[in-house]
């Protein structure tokens, strides 16, 4: 980064020289040589300082008040101010060295603008539209005003008017691309002279800087900005890349095959999987209602207090109304996370479960090629501590009968279609149920595609998680090993 | 184009109620204006709000949040959100997230405590 500013420096350096050599043919072809080389020193010697002030470090406001001192010294001005432009077209005061007058015609008078502090106070009030005032008139027509003797110039307010007495000025437009983007004013010039085409001149010159400067630090602000973003974005998908298991359990009478995907702008989806004991396996799937960073956070909280109070006891219900508690805690008020948790009893396929608030929790059959949806009453973790929670209920499926079970989070019925129609629960169910024959990786990949098929490429916007847990098919003549593997895994 | 609006009644003499309606949807994206709404109303003493959501089309779980905070703040003053008949879509949302549970959800306006002005 500091070499492409030293690089538009020196480019911006080139351009001035050449610039103020065309002004001085023009505008100066009466002035003596002696009056054009001090002038051209002096611009050489405000480059210098510029370059000076960028290769040292100082940031880019620095140098635009660098910019304004030079031009009041340059000039020999008593005060300099520069106004900027915002997006809603109305002109602000940027920086504003020395007794700088009030210059809007609406300038009120006050006893109280006779103090040097009270007058500064008022000038960077001060907000004019193109057009409005002797600065507002720079800023409408582009053009740069000279004004020798301000006392004849009606649009120059009196001193009653502004505190502060006004001899000669000279306004400069900013301008960038043939766009006024502000204006640099300097007042009164100190030793009893006044302003002459050369001060004008060097002001031009100055001006001409300063707004290429200026648009330079607008342009610096939106790329920082964007960083910024995309550092968080990057943060939060790193952090919950660590906080989601990358493989799952290898067990012998159970499958557990899954789909995650996470969202561009990452969703809060959380899944994981819990070893309790040698028979007994927690299962947890949950959606943050956060995103970002602070989701992320919030999700770490959750996965932290959920394995250690899943390793304790063995009832879904009681992890999740410990979890409930310390997440309710430790969050605010509007945060929660919805979370289906399960014990799965690895050896007899007995999933006991609570829905604390998330997704229904389906059933697949096999034989009748049917979706079960099961919705037992459960509160969002993080929102009501204590005894309101105690309504969440636990409820148990047997996996030898049932087959397996699909645990799954919103972005997959929430998926999004060109006409802004959801994917919806009644798709899905269709489309587990019309594939529950087959084995659950294929079942997982058919959805997918239908998901796929419905958005048609749109871009996914929440994290997806789909999982199957199944009862495995007892394996021809492997009965016995089963059986004995099952005994010494309870012994 | 913003899916959204928030019609905010005149609270009446002699009461704290303020009665006010979602027109739209409250997700992420309108759901910072419809705090801000609320952070200025509830500075005037706003305590329990009837909030009519027989046109609230679509609530994000960002809206739910939003709903959760502004139950919490006006219960802190002794207050309450009543919210007026959801539709059934929003309401199986309430529902799946046990807020059902937490919400004050009525069908009129009988069903309201408020406190009256001394």
């Amino acid at each position: 980064m500091p070499g492409l500013v030293i690089l538009l420096v020196a480019l911006l350096a080139l351009s001035l020289v050449l610039l103020v050599s065309v002004r001085n043919r023009a505008v100066l072809l009466s002035e003596q040589n002696a009056a054009n080389e001090n002038e051209k020193k002096i611009v050489y010697d405000f480059l210098d300082r510029i370059g000076q002030n960028v290769t040292s470090g100082a940031d880019v406001d620095q140098t635009i008040e660098m910019i304004v001192t030079f031009a009041q010294e340059a000039t020999k001005a008593d005060a300099a101010g520069l106004f900027i432009r915002d997006a809603a077209g109305v002109y602000r005061p940027r920086v504003i060295k020395g007794l700088f007058p009030p210059l809007h015609r609406s300038a009120a008078a006050d006893k109280l603008l006779a103090k040097r502090k009270y007058i500064a106070d008022k000038v960077m009030k001060e907000t004019f539209m193109a057009g409005d005032g002797v600065l507002g008139v720079v800023a409408k027509t582009g053009q740069q005003l000279l004004i020798i003797d301000a006392s004849t110039d009606e649009r120059i307010p009196d001193v009653e008017n502004t505190g502060v007495e006004i001899n000669d000025l000279i306004i400069t437009p900013l301008t960038v691309r043939g766009e006024i983007t502000g204006v640099l004013a300097v007042v009164n010039k100190v030793g009893g002279e006044r302003f002459n085409a050369a001060d004008a001149s060097i002001a031009a010159a100055i001006a001409d800087q300063a707004a290429v400067t200026y648009d330079l630090v607008k342009l610096y602000k939106v790329k920082a900005e964007q960083q910024r973003l995309e550092q968080e974005l990057a943060l939060a998908r790193a952090f919950q890349a660590i906080l989601i298991p990358t493989q799952t359990p290898d067990l012998e009478k159970v499958a557990i095959t899954g789909f995650y995907r996470s969202a561009l702008e990452v969703g809060g989806d959380y899944f994981d999987y819990i070893p309790i004991d040698d028979t007994h396996l927690g299962i947890a799937v949950a959606d943050v209602s956060g995103k970002g960073i602070p989701g992320a956070l919030v999700m770490s909280m959750v996965r932290a207090t959920l394995r250690a109070e899943a390793r304790l006891s063995l009832s879904p219900k009681q992890v999740l109304q410990r979890v409930n508690d310390q997440t309710a805690q430790d969050t605010r008020d509007s945060v929660f996370i919805t979370m289906t948790y399960g014990v799965l009893d690895t050896e007899t396929g007995i999933f006991r479960f609570c829905r604390a608030g998330h997704e229904p929790i389906l059933c697949c059959s096999k034989d009748l090629r049917s979706v079960k949806s099961y919705l037992p009453e459960g509160i969002a973790l993080g929102i009501v501590a204590g005894e309101t929670f105690g309504v969440t209920q636990e409820m148990e499926i047997d996996l030898a009968q049932e087959q397996s079970v699909v645990l799954y989070t919103d972005g997959v019925i929430e998926a999004v279609n060109g006409a802004g129609e959801e994917y919806g629960e009644r798709r899905f169910h269709e489309a587990l149920a019309s594939h529950s024959e087959q084995e659950p990786r294929k079942i997982i990949d058919e959805v997918i595609h239908d998901i796929e098929k419905f958005t048609s490429g749109l871009p996914q916007h929440d994290d997806i998680t789909l999982f199957i847990v199944s009862w495995k098919p007892a394996v021809q003549g492997n009965g016995i090993d089963q059986l004995v593997h099952a005994a010494a895994g309870r012994g | 184009m913003k899916n959204y609006e928030l019609i905010v009644h005149p609270v009446e003499n002699g009461t704290h109620l303020r009665r006010s309606e979602i027109v739209g949807c409250l997700d992420s994206h309108t759901v910072i204006e419809f705090e801000k709404q609320f952070d200025d109303l509830l500075a005037d003493g706003t305590a329990t709000v009837l909030l009519n959501l027989e046109k609230l089309s679509y609530i994000s779980s960002a809206g739910i949040s939003a709903l959760m905070g502004l139950t919490h703040r006006l219960r802190q003053n002794e207050g309450e959100l009543y919210l007026l008949k959801p539709t059934e879509k929003v309401q199986r949302v309430f529902r799946t997230l046990g807020f059902t549970n937490i919400f004050r959800i009525v069908e009129d306006e009988t069903q309201l405590k408020v406190a009256q002005r001394d």
